[in-house]
């Protein structure tokens, strides 16, 4: 009597330990998988686009009147969620749509990246130091071209200001931002066309970013390099979490020869050396190198190796978490103060 | 042999101990980021310096009357132009403070100069000058992030070099706390407007 229940009790410990050994595996290979997801966002991002969803699913800004009627404090920014927040409720969903979608496109062919802030004051602030702290805050751009640019309109104040990351400063200088903002946006800001003028000023802004053949080199080259990484990284995610298996295999049989610590700290090494080498990212390394130290520390590793050998082990092809890469995040553009202001 | 060769150990370990230690290799890269930032300030201010003929020459055109604010502009440009500024600038305070004040000289000629042509329409609906202006417009916009900018890396420097024991360094290889932007004389005081 006894003795069965002793069996029993080690019975359920053993699938309980086992349990918990698959659980903190498939945790590692599902965070392994998220980091990668999001680094990929490059290549995912286009396909949102593609499809028209990403404005629709990535407006959810926080608007809280109190914070842009208040007159001596700093108008608060929500994050870069979306290439544009409007929180003066000035333009409807569809022209909304319509811009981002000029914008995406804009972003995608690497020309630059468009933020539009559209508030109702700037409080004590002056629409350009408001817009800098804007550029500087998101940080539009990619941080090798400095292509980020901000619109920024204030419309109970009737000031706009656009601002120029460095990159742009060359091809769109203030000369140019100002006769856009003169001829093309303020005449429509003055009838109250909101969406017209920006439009207008988008489309020039793209006019002249298409003349220029430097930037559409750049661009391409950019674009390129952006696709090309985000393969790379997924590619090296796959294979260190394949190495990672094979060492993890290699760890727990050496563990029955030379002993648990001394094979399971160098499974781990092996495992963030391997990640290093593969350019998956250190810290995508170090949990993989940390994981395979526990997974063969702890007793849970031959669990696991007998559960397989033993033809249980459930076949967890784990399916690969969808996640939606964000939206529209900054590059780390910079900003010098370039651009041009306008009032109407 | 082996005294050797531990002698070549400790050297090693030591003279990078005593570099890291005592800020020197900090300290030469928090002065280089202050160069870099002054060179900037200097670049947008030069740009200014070379707009103001330009806006001279057009303005003269409509505005023949404005003899005083015109020569004071000229004037102004001229006194910048004369201050030689390299980075040796950053260690003489009394320099620096003279091309401060230059600047600021020059900086109240150009916004009398633009009040002044507010009475020109015909000035303000000229195509040249208004693309003057919004260049100008920029160019003071550059300034004030190039000086604010300044004014953070000079912070961090002078910060870093007045703690112990990077003072000690500081004081051996001849490395001082370098100047910084004070506010303008006259704009901590509000302005007074007058309705005549």
């Amino acid at each position: 009597m006894s003795d069965f229940t002793q069996l029993l009790v080690r019975q359920v410990t053993v699938m309980v330990r086992l349990v918990l050994a698959f659980i903190l595996f498939f945790s590692l290979q599902l965070s392994v998988q998220a980091e990668s997801n999001t680094t990929a966002g490059a290549v995912q991002n286009a396909h949102l686009a593609d499809q028209g969803q990403a404005s629709t699913s990535a407006d959810t800004v926080s608007t809280d009147p109190a914070d842009t009627t208040a007159s001596d404090s700093l108008v608060t920014l929500s994050n870069l969620n979306s290439p544009i927040i409007d929180q003066a409720n000035i333009l409807s969903p569809a022209e909304k749509q319509q811009l981002n979608q000029q914008i995406l496109q804009l972003y995608q062919q690497g020309k630059a990246q468009v933020g539009i802030v559209i508030v109702r004051s700037t409080g004590p602030e002056s629409i350009f130091d408001f817009a800098m702290r804007v550029g500087e805050q998101w940080k539009l751009g990619s941080s090798k071209t400095d292509n980020g640019l901000v619109i920024a309109v204030a419309v109970d104040d009737r000031r706009m200001h656009i601002a120029t990351g460095y990159g742009l400063e060359g091809v769109l200088p203030d000369i140019v931002i100002g006769q856009i903002i003169r001829n093309q946006v303020t005449p429509e800001f003055k009838q109250g066309q909101y969406a017209l003028g920006i439009q207008q000023a988008l489309n020039e802004i793209e006019q002249t970013l298409n003349l220029d053949p430097q930037i559409a080199q750049q661009a391409a080259a950019d674009l390129q390099q952006r696709q090309q990484q985000a393969v790379n990284e997924q590619n090296a995610k796959d294979k260190i979490m394949s190495t990672g298996l094979v060492i993890f295999f290699i760890g727990t049989f050496a563990s029955m020869a030379v002993g648990k610590k001394v094979s399971a700290a160098t499974s781990g090494v092996t495992g963030f050396a391997a990640g290093m080498i593969y350019g998956s990212g250190f810290i995508t390394s170090l949990l993989v190198g940390f994981g395979l130290f526990f997974l063969i520390v702890t007793p849970l590793a031959q669990l696991i190796l007998q559960a397989v050998l033993s033809g249980r082990g459930g076949g967890g092809g784990g399916g690969r978490g969808g996640g939606s890469g964000g939206g529209y995040g900054g590059g780390g553009g910079r900003f010098g103060g370039g651009g041009a202001s306008g009032s109407w | 042999m082996n005294l050797i060769k531990k002698a070549v150990l400790t050297m090693t370990l030591s003279s990078t101990l005593i570099f890291t230690g005592c800020g020197y290799n900090t300290l030469q890269a928090k002065d280089e980021a202050v160069i870099a930032s002054w060179s900037e300030v200097q670049n947008q201010y030069q740009r200014r310096t070379d707009l103001v003929p330009n806006l001279v020459n057009v303005v003269k055109g409509y505005a023949k009357h404005e003899q005083t604010v015109l020569t004071e502009v000229t004037a102004a440009r001229a006194n910048v132009a004369g201050i030689k500024v390299d980075k040796e600038v950053l260690e003489d305070p009394e320099l620096f403070q003279k091309y401060q004040q230059a600047q600021a000289q020059m900086s109240g000629a150009l916004s009398r100069l633009l009040a002044v042509s507010e009475n020109y329409p015909d000035l303000k609906a000229n195509e040249q000058f208004r693309d003057l202006q919004v260049q100008l417009e920029g160019t003071e916009n550059r300034i004030g992030v190039a000086r604010t900018r300044y004014i953070s890396t000079v912070q961090d420097y002078n910060t870093y070099v007045r703690q112990f024991p990077q003072v000690m360094t500081a004081k051996v290889i001849g490395m001082k706390a370098k100047p910084n932007f004070q506010a303008e004389s006259g704009a901590d005081k509000a302005p007074t407007v007058k309705f005549e």
